[in-house]
């Protein structure tokens, strides 16, 4: 979001009086507003989950195993055999 | 192991009342929570597709559910080794979040759910391109997940879930074998 983008969006937060003082002296000490401060958390969070929803990043030694079992897949495990050859739910 | 007379699985309409959804109790907060208030507007968005078993002898109770969406792994850093003959990103179905009610669990009810996950998973890959199923596992489930033949994508790390996988061939092998 830039600074400039026009604010047409209110919300409004309940919360404890203990939580909005802490929230306070934080953003105080970030040298921030409280505003600006809840906003960039709450968007910096937003960012994350929306991210780990639609993909998954992997560290380079992470990425290699991976491209083990994707090159080479593995037999089904016994327990895999028994749960695939059990009853079928019954779907209308 | 037929007590589970009665039970159906149904595909999730947003439009429409579910006895008890706001009641479903999996003794899982998160997933209580994300039943009662997001579900509906999940699926309404079309971010996961969602999958409702429910009761018949009981007003169709809503006793357990599933979503499963599309995803992807990203292994742009390794596309370069491989010189091209994989993508950087690896497209996948993800078991998002499954869950059995507790007044219903000990039937084997969970497990089925899997199964048909994965049976949902094989046929979308006949048409999409998928590589296989991935899920987050958290601890509880975690050797659970061992034992059907997912692999831990990333080290298991105290409480946090474990992105887990399993390779399509793998699933498909079990159904034409």
């Amino acid at each position: 979001m830039s600074a400039l983008a026009l604010k047409d969006a209110r919300m409004e937060l309940k919360t404890t009086n203990d939580m909005k003082e802490m929230l306070k002296t934080a953003a105080m000490l970030a040298g921030q507003d409280l505003t600006s401060f809840v906003l960039a958390s709450a968007e910096e969070r937003a960012k994350s989950v929306l991210s780990d929803y639609q993909s998954l990043s992997l560290s380079n030694e992470e990425q290699a195993n991976f491209m083990n079992a994707l090159t080479s897949p593995a037999k089904p495990t016994k327990t895999m055999k028994e749960l695939m050859s059990a009853e079928n739910l019954v779907e209308r | 192991m037929n007590d589970n007379e009665g039970i159906v699985l149904e595909l999730y309409n947003p439009d429409k009342t579910y006895t008890s959804q706001k009641r479903f109790d999996c003794e899982n907060k998160t997933i209580n929570k994300f039943v009662a208030s997001s579900l509906k507007k999940q699926v309404r968005q079309n971010l996961s597709q969602c999958f409702v078993l429910l009761d018949t002898n009981n007003e169709d109770r809503f006793i357990g559910f599933y979503t499963l969406s599309s995803f992807a792994i990203d292994v742009a850093d390794l596309t370069i080794l491989s010189g091209g003959s994989l993508p950087s990103r690896i497209p996948c179905s993800r078991l998002i979040m499954l869950g059995v009610d507790k007044e219903y669990k000990k039937r084997g009810l969970g497990k089925l759910l899997l199964k048909n996950a994965i049976q949902k998973t094989i046929k979308a890959a006949e048409q999409i391109g998928i590589y296989g199923l991935f899920l987050d596992a958290d601890e509880a489930a975690y050797s659970f997940y061992i034992e059907h033949g997912f692999i831990a994508l990333q080290e298991k790390t105290g409480q946090k879930p474990t992105p887990m996988f399993i390779h399509i061939d793998t699933l498909r092998g079990l159904v034409f074998k």
